[in-house]
């Protein structure tokens, strides 16, 4: 028997080149009993080998390769964790190495530390890299002889092991054995492994071509960096005990030290922090008062059903031992509240009435009949997961640093995200290595990637022959075979948006930190998936751009309306914002702006907050591709009649009229239909949000046929339920989540149709967000009676701001393209101190802005108020800025000339427009459109609201400056158009068949005109292009918001 | 004073079909040509003629964009065409002045004052010149006035021939763009944003306020927005030719005779050379033979080969290229290698022709260390060098030189090598040092006896009988006996087998060796050998014997 004690995967970041779980896999397969994964410097391949040897029947050992600095250089020693004890130490270890040296830096541990943290570790002596070889090298026996001794007195006799490999090397073999004559001398026992760098030996062209791209170096050039051969993959244990028939005790060696690894990664010693309560009570009792402190507020009054539900769920709380948690979120909330921060749970959070109570959640669970057990269930026995939406930016950053503080340094940290190869960097990358030249690489990766959608064309082969490369040739065939051999290997770590684990005691005895880019973040070795699979709990503290647009407006309808405005206690169901949502009038709000949701809005017609939810959900991909949308429409209109896939079902599926749209009504089925136990059903919930999630998706599809035939459930039935399920896996959203988006989506629908101008503002302000370009923003706006003034440094501020009793807009300086936040603050500074009263003024006093900054404001009419003495124009304000921004010689220093004139005329319609956009994305005038109004008419070419008025079928020609180009990766390859118009937007559908006939038309015009037939159904109105050609309305930039 | 300017729009279109057959079915006239420039695997729309834009090709668009417009020619831009192309212009405005700038690809000036004597009133000449250019092959725009700028200016923008009578000039300029002048790009960005848009305005404006705001340069473009610069021609000079041939009364056999030639023309090269200061690393040796044959040549171009291979089996030009490792001004050393050169590959024809160039390279400046040992001169090692190549032969099996200077290849294959032509050590192989060095130190430190190898090069091929593999370490068989060299020796012990294998991704290249050590016993004598199995072929070598 042998166990493989030394291996190394991709997770030690081009140092292997196998998948945690492959090496699991072929191990089983091979029939070793077990294997320790020693990735380099973390444990970062850890939890994915851990359950991938639990699927595959194999003893994961846990372990690391640590680079140690000694007197003969640097070595990688490898460790095994014999022991919690020893697991922690070389966690602890890892991070204070990895913590002292910035991001991207190979980090090294002194010998001294190695021996500081030796108790519960094995040391092996290592490969080629190893200490002894080093050693060996640099002292030759004698040198070897002192390093195991100092081994010995670090580790303990029985914890040093003299590790043999043979992959029939010279050299390897002289080094053998004159370890073998010291293991002998100093009587430690000798221990064979391969040193496993692969799963199998075709892996060591992936593993050469990581190795190039370590180096920098191409294949060609990489020389004696490459392996000798390819033997470093796993071997069956009689391959081993034949390689090493000289020295059976090497063998047996492997079964021993297994047998001696008690650590797993079951066993981690996680625990969530105690919430500190005040002296004398339990958290239990704080949390229940702080629970029905909060409910009184909340529900006003307390309703005997309100109270019921909460005590049932603050008595399973109390039962899991979940009040720490709770109190933990309430406390973040507290904080958040404190500072003026706008915060909101989301997530399966909201099923609770105790999150409710306590104001993590906005949402009324009983209100709504959301199921609890799906945010909480005994039998799961797993910890929640709440999920908090923060205004992106300094407040969510201040959140951050909150919790850092609160449980130190080493006690919170951020979840790690794994980059893996995709398409393009695979590449560009390997292309790099095989020594094709940068524009060849370039015009590939350029090729590769593209639109959501993804045509049966659309695969590595075909970009390639696209790139004008030929796949006969064996070197580009390789090169192709290992950018596919690469996809989601991974290539480094990152942080992610915005999951934090903490931790009761140090984090850094349960998984090693370390730094982020980010100045002031640490980040676990460890992405959320594998935190979730061992149980780690995170808090997910998520940006969302319109929790700032709320924040902001809230604050400008308090200064300029004089209202205030409570987001939990807007009114309910106002019939004003529901008709503008039915009426598919809602850009800029909130999850309901985009094309699909605004072709839905009309036939799902919604009329009150659940009809929002369902909306929410209904555009999703999941949905859609699983043909749940159409059903369901076609069911809320009373076109179609309502039925049940089973009658069993109509329960759970009665609300949605018998289609399934949130993930509990699929996990509800899944229990109804096959009898699937709640563990069963929380894992087909994982594996329907996982994008690991093939192989799971059909192993769940197996169980759930078994259980519905069980059931007695006929075959038709049961292709519809599994049909149901399995299209879920493209992600579909859970009914809490739904029910938080909805929230947001109407508290954006009711400030844009209440406080318009305080809304567009924060909408403004917070860019990018959401599905439209801010000139599109602005045009919607006016078109809805706001009136929107330009940039003038007179009056504006960095922010776009309102100004009068009425509301009006004001454009902000940082629509100013190229002007730097801190010179426009310093130019409002300056004019709150004493207004400016010329060009030359400005210049002087604000010495931030640059000529190319004064150009820019005179060029937008920014500086056409600025003269005391009378208005200028834009070209006159143009003509002076030359002069202020430049220092004319002695010579011409005396020359005075009147300030206020200049020999240039007045900007022309179209160069206002153009100088408009070029410096600000959009105009406040006339749409472009609007100028060629009457020669357009005079085309047969109708407006946006001219369309809107024709009836279904007939021919129309619309034209318009494309706002956005979109490819959805569920709609088979159509493209969907909006065009822009002074009237309002027209939705063009795409054919792919049309596209391809003139692809530059539909990708590159800035305006088109379009002929198509009108499709007019519901009140939702396409036009489904015929033909598409370029139209010349002006050279002005506008932008499209293209979703590639 | 009168000037005359010749401006070629879209030159390099118009170069790129510049040298091709008038039977050619595109013209510049009336097919839409593009013209790609830049990498293979990269080619961009470098220029293009009015049919083409029309036709929807904007520069910088990428070969597959441009392909896309229907019935644009494509044309790759040529360096050489367009230098041609200058050449022939130039050429053109010889005929009408010894004064003549070549002020940009594409557009020449010249002096044509006094000239109306000659050629005729000044619309006469603007005809002539048009003329002329369109026997030159170019559609140019001709015009003449009383500066030269005004000129440039006036042929770049107006199409055709155009005449500014003296004094007219900013009336007759005015409405030209100002992008005609070539503004830098910030002026003309602000000029555009004033709404600067011809010579006009840009000529009404008012001059000092004017150069408050862009300074001299502004001023002057103004200046010549208003046909007031007067300035002096820079005129062209034709480039020195390092080229000489003789063309021979009676064909030569012997290389004796052809030396003295070759002396000849080298020692007037060579004094052309002195004279400018320059040496020379590279030169060429053209020599045009007598092929007896037949039929006459077909073509008349020196540099190509014959027509007909299969009638003239011998190519009509024998051509030798010398290059050396320092720039020199030695006739003697260049005639010495060129006859070395010319004793190992002598001209297969008598020679009638003699044709030398040499490309001329900076004086290399000597100056070595106080304490710096004495290295052989360049020039004579480089003959050392050429003699030992017309002995040996220049190239291997392995397509390696036969003379240089041996070195290490970073490699993990056995006996890899290359051979250098200067005596510096590549990087390749200082890298590879580096990381052999750690391995080469591990077992030296080590107390295993170190034996050295004695390599057969090329290795033996032999015949290996293998034992069978129980308790093989490896798939491999243990070797038993070998048979090499017209002997069986057995193998008393084996070691190994010692794997190494590589590039494997170029298919010709890759290979994988299996080593082994072996004792054998020949002939009753014992001997250490390396043996290797190449895993491509299956065959087996004996690469070595230890000492």
């Amino acid at each position: 028997m042998y166990s493989e004690l030394h291996a190394r995967s991709a997770f030690s970041f081009l140092e292997g080149g196998s998948l945690p779980e492959a090496l699991a896999g072929i191990a089983s397969a091979q029939g070793l009993p077990g294997m320790a994964l020693l990735d380099r410097n973390g444990f970062y391949g850890s939890p994915r080998f851990h359950m991938g040897a639990q699927k595959a029947g194999i003893r994961a050992h846990v372990g690391a390769e640590v680079t140690v600095v000694d007197a003969a250089g640097s070595g990688n020693y490898p460790l095994l964790c014999a022991t919690q004890a020893g697991y922690q130490n070389l966690c602890r270890l890892l991070t204070r190495t990895k913590l002292r040296v910035p991001k991207h830096t190979e980090s090294s541990a002194g010998i001294e530390e190695l021996e500081e943290h030796a108790a519960g570790l094995i040391c092996l002596t290592g490969d080629e890299h190893g200490p002894l070889a080093r050693a060996l090298a640099s002292g030759g026996a004698g040198a070897g002889r002192q390093l195991l001794s100092r081994l010995i007195s670090a580790f303990g006799r029985d914890n040093v092991y003299v590790e043999l490999q043979r992959h029939f090397h010279r050299d390897q073999e002289a080094r053998n054995q004159a370890a073998v004559e010291l293991a002998r001398e100093l009587k430690l026992p000798i221990l064979a492994t391969n040193g496993v760098c692969y799963a199998t030996a075709a892996e060591r062209e992936i593993f050469d071509v990581f190795t190039c791209i370590k180096n920098k170096h191409q294949l060609a050039t990489a020389g004696r960096l490459l392996c000798a051969n390819g033997e470093r993959h796993i071997r069956a244990p009689e391959q081993m005990a034949r390689l090493f028939a000289d020295l059976p005790e090497a063998i047996a060696n492997t079964v021993e030290l297994a047998s001696r690894l008690e650590f797993s990664l079951e066993k981690l010693g996680y625990e969530f922090p105690r919430y500190p309560v005040p002296e004398g009570g339990s958290q239990n009792e704080f949390l229940r008062a702080q629970t029905m402190k909060g409910a009184v507020d909340r529900y006003r009054p307390v309703s005997e059903r309100v109270r019921r539900q909460l005590e049932k769920e603050l008595k399973l709380i109390e039962k899991l031992d979940l009040a720490g948690y709770f109190l933990i979120v309430w406390d973040m909330i507290r904080f958040c509240r404190e500072q003026g921060i706008l915060v909101q749970g989301r997530g399966s959070a909201a099923n609770s009435a105790v999150c409710y109570s306590l104001g993590i959640t906005a949402v009324d669970p009983i209100g709504m009949d959301l199921l609890f057990e799906r945010f909480l269930s005994e039998e799961r026995g797993e910890w929640p997961d709440i999920d908090l939406d923060l205004p992106s930016g300094d407040e969510r950053e201040k959140a951050i640093q909150y919790l850092y503080q609160r449980y130190g340094e080493r006690g919170a940290a951020m979840t790690a995200n794994v980059c893996t190869y995709r398409g393009r960097l695979a590449a560009r990358e390997v292309g790099k290595v095989f020594g094709f030249d940068v524009e060849t690489l370039n015009r590939l990766s350029s090729l590769v990637g593209g639109w959501e959608w993804r045509g049966p064309d659309d695969t590595f082969d075909r970009y390639f022959t696209n790139a004008g490369l030929d796949l006969t040739r064996h070197r580009i065939a390789k090169y192709l075979d290992i950018c596919v051999r690469l996809q989601d290997l991974p290539r480094h770590l990152s942080q992610h948006s915005g999951g934090m684990v903490i931790c009761q005691g140090a984090l850094d005895s349960v998984v090693p930190l370390e730094p982020a880019t980010m100045p002031g973040r640490v980040v676990v070795q460890w992405d959320k998936d594998d935190c979730a699979d061992l149980g780690i709990i995170k808090i997910d503290l998520l940006g969302l751009g319109m929790m700032a647009v709320l924040k902001d407006s809230i604050g400008l309808i308090r200064d300029h309306y004089r209202e205030e405005v409570d987001l939990a206690h807007l009114p309910p169901d106002a019939e004003d914002i529901y008709e503008v949502i039915r009426g598919a009038d809602t850009i800029g709000m909130f999850q309901i702006e985009s094309r699909a949701q605004m072709a839905s809005l009309p036939r799902n017609s919604p009329r009150k907050f659940y009809d929002l939810v369902t909306q929410v959900a209904l555009i999703r991909p999941g949905p859609i591709t699983g043909q749940m949308t159409s059903p369901y429409l076609r069911r809320r209109q009373g076109k179609e009649p309502v039925t049940y896939p089973h009658p069993s079902l109509e329960p759970v599926l009665e609300r949605t009229l018998g289609v399934p749209l949130f993930q509990e009504q699929l996990l509800r089925m899944a229990m109804i239909c096959a009898n699937f136990t709640g563990g069963e059903a929380e894992e087909l919930r994982r594996a329907l949000g996982h994008k690991r999630s093939q192989q799971r998706m059909k192993e769940i599809e197996i169980k759930l046929r078994a259980g519905m035939t069980q059931n007695g459930i006929e075959a038709k039935a049961q292709d519809a339920i599994v049909q149901f399920i399995s299209s879920f896996a493209l992600y579909g959203f859970p009914e809490s989540h739904s029910a938080s988006f909805a929230l947001l989506a109407y508290a954006s629908a009711f400030l844009k149709v209440r406080y318009l101008a305080a809304f567009t503002a924060a909408l403004l302000n917070n860019q990018p967000m959401g599905f439209y370009s801010p000139a599109t923003i602005v045009k919607d706006a006016q078109r809805h009676g706001l009136k929107v003034k330009v940039i003038d440094v007179t009056c504006s501020e960095w922010n776009c701001s309102l100004e009068g009793e009425i509301p009006v807009l004001r454009l902000g300086l940082r629509y100013v393209r190229g002007l730097q936040q801190a010179a426009g603050e310093v130019l409002v500074a300056q004019r709150k101190l004493k207004p400016f009263t010329s060009t030359e003024d400005l210049a002087r006093r604000v010495p931030e802005l640059s000529r190319a900054n004064l150009a820019m404001l005179a060029r937008i009419g920014a500086l056409n108020q600025i003269s005391t003495q009378n208005q200028l124009h834009r070209r006159d304000a143009l003509w002076q800025i030359e002069k202020a921004a430049r220092q004319p010689g002695p010579l011409l220093a005396s020359v005075i000339e009147d300030d206020a004139t200049s020999p240039l005329y007045r900007m022309e319609v179209e160069e206002r427009l153009i100088a408009d956009y070029h410096g600000t994305g959009m105009t406040v005038g006339p749409h472009p459109m609007a100028y060629r109004r009457t020669s357009l008419r005079r085309l047969g070419i109708c407006s946006a609201a001219e369309l809107r008025q024709l009836p279904n079928g007939k021919p129309a020609v619309v034209a318009g400056c494309v706002i956005t180009r979109q490819r959805p990766g569920t709609a088979k390859g159509l493209i969907f158009l909006t065009l822009e118009d002074e009237t309002g937007n027209s939705n063009i559908i795409v054919m792919p068949d049309v596209y391809s006939r003139d692809p530059m038309s539909v990708l590159r015009e800035r305006f088109v005109k379009v002929k198509g037939t009108v499709q007019n159904q519901d009140g939702v109105v396409h036009l489904k292009a015929e033909k598409i050609l370029p139209l010349h309305v002006t050279a002005a930039e506008t932008q499209s918001h293209d979703f590639h | 004073m009168l000037f005359g300017c010749i401006h070629v729009p879209d030159f390099p279109v118009q170069a790129a079909l510049h040298m091709e057959m008038e039977t050619e079915s595109v013209s510049f006239k009336n097919n839409a040509i593009a013209v790609l420039d830049g990498p293979e695997s990269l080619l961009k729309i470098f220029s293009c003629n009015e049919q083409a834009r029309q036709a929807g090709i904007v520069i910088g668009m990428t070969k597959l964009q441009a392909e896309a417009c229907p019935g644009v020619v494509l044309r790759r831009r040529m360096a050489e065409l367009e230098t041609a192309a200058q050449s022939d212009l130039l050429a053109c405005a010889y005929g009408f002045s010894p004064r003549v700038e070549s002020t940009a690809p594409g557009t020449v000036i010249f002096d044509l004052t006094g000239g109306e004597r000659l050629l005729g009133s000044q619309p006469e000449i603007g005809k002539q010149l048009a003329a002329s250019a369109e026997e030159f092959g170019f559609t140019a725009n001709t015009a003449l006035a009383a500066n030269a700028d005004a000129a440039l200016h006036a042929a770049r923008g107006f199409a055709g021939i155009t005449v500014i009578a003296d004094g007219l000039e900013a009336l007759r300029l005015a409405s030209l763009p100002v992008e005609v002048l070539e503004p830098a790009p910030e002026i003309l960005d602000t000029l555009d944003s004033w709404g600067i848009r011809n010579f006009k305005s840009l000529a009404a404006l008012p001059s000092v306020p004017l150069t408050q705001r862009l300074g001299q340069p502004g001023l002057h473009l103004q200046r010549l927005a208003r046909g007031e610069v007067r300035r002096e021609l820079v005129p062209a000079e034709p480039p020195p030719s390092f080229q000489e041939s003789v063309e021979l009364e009676e064909s030569v056999e012997l290389l004796e005779p052809l030396g003295f030639v070759i002396n000849r023309l080298l020692h007037e090269l060579i004094s052309r050379l002195r004279e400018r200061s320059l040496a020379t690393d590279h030169l060429q040796l053209d020599l045009m033979l007598e092929i007896h044959c037949d039929h006459q040549l077909h073509s008349q171009n020196p540099q190509a080969p014959a027509a007909d291979p299969a009638a003239s089996p011998l190519p009509a030009l024998h051509r030798r290229t010398l290059k050396l490792p320092v720039p020199t001004q030695d006739g003697k050393v260049l005639l010495k290698l060129l006859q070395l050169d010319l004793a190992g590959h002598p001209p297969p024809a008598p020679v009638k022709k003699v044709s030398v160039e040499v490309f001329p390279a900076r004086v290399r400046t000597t100056q070595s260390g106080l304490f710096q040992p004495l290295a052989p001169e360049p020039a004579q090692l480089e003959i050392t060098l050429a003699r030992l190549r017309a002995a040996v032969g220049e190239k291997d099996d392995h397509d390696r030189d036969r003379v240089g200077f041996p070195t290490n290849t970073d490699s993990h294959r056995p006996d890899s090598f290359q051979v250098l032509a200067r005596a510096e050590e590549s990087t390749d192989a200082k890298r590879g040092r580096n990381r052999g060095g750690q391995q080469k130190e591990i077992l030296e430190c080590l107390p295993a006896p170190q034996l050295v190898l004695r390599r057969f090069r090329p290795p033996l091929a032999a015949y290996v009988e293998c034992s069978p593999p129980a308790p093989a370490p490896s798939k491999s068989e243990i070797p038993a006996a070998v048979i090499f060299n017209g002997a069986r020796a057995k193998v008393v012990h084996a070691c190994g087998p010692w794997r190494s294998s590589g590039l494997w991704w170029d298919q010709s290249g890759r290979w994988q060796h299996d080593e082994w050590d072996v004792a054998l016993s020949l002939n009753g004598v014992a001997g250490l050998y390396r043996i290797f199995r190449d895993a491509q072929s299956g065959q087996w070598f004996v690469e070595g014997m230890y000492d």
